[in-house]
């Protein structure tokens, strides 16, 4: 652990905003950029971002280095802002989805972009039975009932082919598939 | 022990651990794993890094103002949390040597007690606010604990219901050579159309196999499922009208599209 990030808990386990203007001078970017990411939007983002701070701030005390890295549990306190934002921002636009008689899923898979990243390229050479579940929660944003419905195979078969398909990127592709992934994790509400 | 470590480490558990997809004993058991081996913190700690270093490759410089926001808000909220109390009211000194209408000292009062009142309807306001933040925290987590109670309440009140039912028979499969020990019982209720399996024993399998359950329909063996490898549990699988027999296989995991029938290793009559 760097001196930046021991000196961050200790302001954060005190209470002191000086831990949250470190987290803003080391981290800020990092998390508007991925918060940008998720909503698509600068002004959402922005929100997203303040109000994540303040909660980091809020729950500082409660952090626990050994459970989570900093910017593990950072990422996370974003992540679950970002999917509260993303849950309020579906249901206002799920009646406007119903009148075009098109699906959300197709939607969402044009929002994500997940080829930017060539994370696509590498869920294509999975095996299909795989790729289709992969491809159902990542990048169409479906949660696993519903891709159990949409693909027609049960719910515990789309659990163990999701569970054998991160355990497939890993092995074939090291590290850096599954990261990609859980910086898509947010479409899944 | 080292087999376990090297099954831990091949799992996807960790990933899937950071992407909340683990119950809660999941969750407990890779805590432990985590907090017991050496090797498996250290592949924790890299999947950290690795997420961290692909999360700067998407930075993007944060809006201007942003920080001096935050810290604003953050004073803010940090005052109404140690509010000081009020500042008593500046005595009132007699008038006594000039004479103003008595309608300017009814206005001076009611001006006084206007500011008072407002005073206090603020500093009300600010400590709700300061309990009312807590209080949703609170609340927040007692619905989440709540929600979870109930959820698994209902599941298994159904579970009883579904097993107490007059319409519900029970067949045991009992493993082969191929699967000696195994037992798994199928509740099966043609009226209601629904089917729960309790998984006895199932032996272990390598990685790479899993048991799945098949039904013949007119002919057809249909796939019903893989079972879950956790002994003792239920599991409701997809019903399918008319079946005449449950067939269990050992196939690939992941399942197949049609069961390997020189791997069957179970079977029965319904």
């Amino acid at each position: 652990m760097g001196n930046v990030e021991k000196n961050i808990i200790q302001y954060l386990q005190k209470g002191d905003k000086q831990g949250i203007a470190l987290i803003y001078d080391h981290y800020a970017d990092t998390l508007y950029g991925v918060l940008l990411r998720m909503l698509k939007e600068e002004s959402a983002a922005r929100d997203v971002l303040q109000e994540s701070l303040i909660k980091i701030w809020q729950k500082g005390q409660h952090y626990d280095p050994a459970k989570a890295k900093l910017f593990t549990w950072m990422l996370s306190i974003c992540r679950n802002t970002a999917i509260d934002r993303l849950r309020v921002r579906q249901k206002k636009q799920s009646r406007e989805i119903q009148i075009e008689d098109s699906t959300v899923y197709d939607k969402s898979e044009n929002a994500i972009r997940p080829e930017h990243l060539d994370v696509a390229d590498q869920v294509a050479k999975l095996e299909p039975k795989y790729q289709e579940v992969i491809r159902a929660l990542f990048f169409k944003g479906m949660t696993q009932q519903e891709a159990s419905e949409a693909l027609d195979i049960p719910l515990g078969t789309v659990k163990t082919r999701l569970k054998i398909g991160l355990r497939e990127l890993k092995k074939v592709f090291g590290g850096s598939a599954i990261p990609l992934l859980i910086l898509h994790w947010a479409t899944i509400v | 022990m080292k087999e376990e470590l090297k099954k831990i480490l091949e799992s996807s558990l960790l990933e899937e651990y950071l992407l909340g997809l683990c119950s809660d004993g999941e969750s407990r058991r890779v805590e432990q794993y985590i907090e017991q081996y050496p090797e498996v913190r250290m592949e924790y700690e890299l999947l950290q890094d690795n997420i961290e270093q692909y999360a700067r490759q998407l930075a993007t410089p944060a809006p201007v103002g942003l920080k001096a926001q935050v810290l604003e808000e953050i004073d803010r909220l940090t005052a109404v949390q140690a509010a000081p109390p009020p500042p008593p009211p500046p005595p009132v000194t007699p008038i006594v040597e000039i004479r103003r209408p008595w309608w300017a000292a009814a206005a001076a009062i009611a001006a006084l007690i206007f500011a008072l009142g407002s005073f206090l309807l603020w500093q009300q306001n600010s400590e709700l606010q300061t309990q009312k933040l807590s209080l949703q925290t609170g609340f927040d987590e007692l619905k989440a604990t709540c929600e979870e109670n109930n959820r698994l309440l209902a599941s298994s009140q159904q579970q009883l219901e579904f097993l107490q039912a007059p319409g519900t028979a029970k067949f045991v499969l009992q493993g082969n050579q191929m699967a000696s020990g195994l037992s798994v019982a199928a509740y099966w209720n043609e009226a209601q159309q629904r089917n729960l399996i309790n998984v006895l024993n199932l032996p272990a399998l390598p990685n790479n196999q899993c048991y799945q359950l098949w039904a013949d329909v007119d002919g057809k063996m249909l796939d019903l499922g893989i079972l879950p490898n956790i002994q003792d549990s239920f599991k409701e699988l997809k019903y399918l009208a008319n079946a005449t027999s449950l067939n269990l296989t050992i196939e690939p995991e992941g399942g197949s599209d049609h069961p390997t029938v020189s791997r069957l290793v179970a079977n029965i009559f319904i």
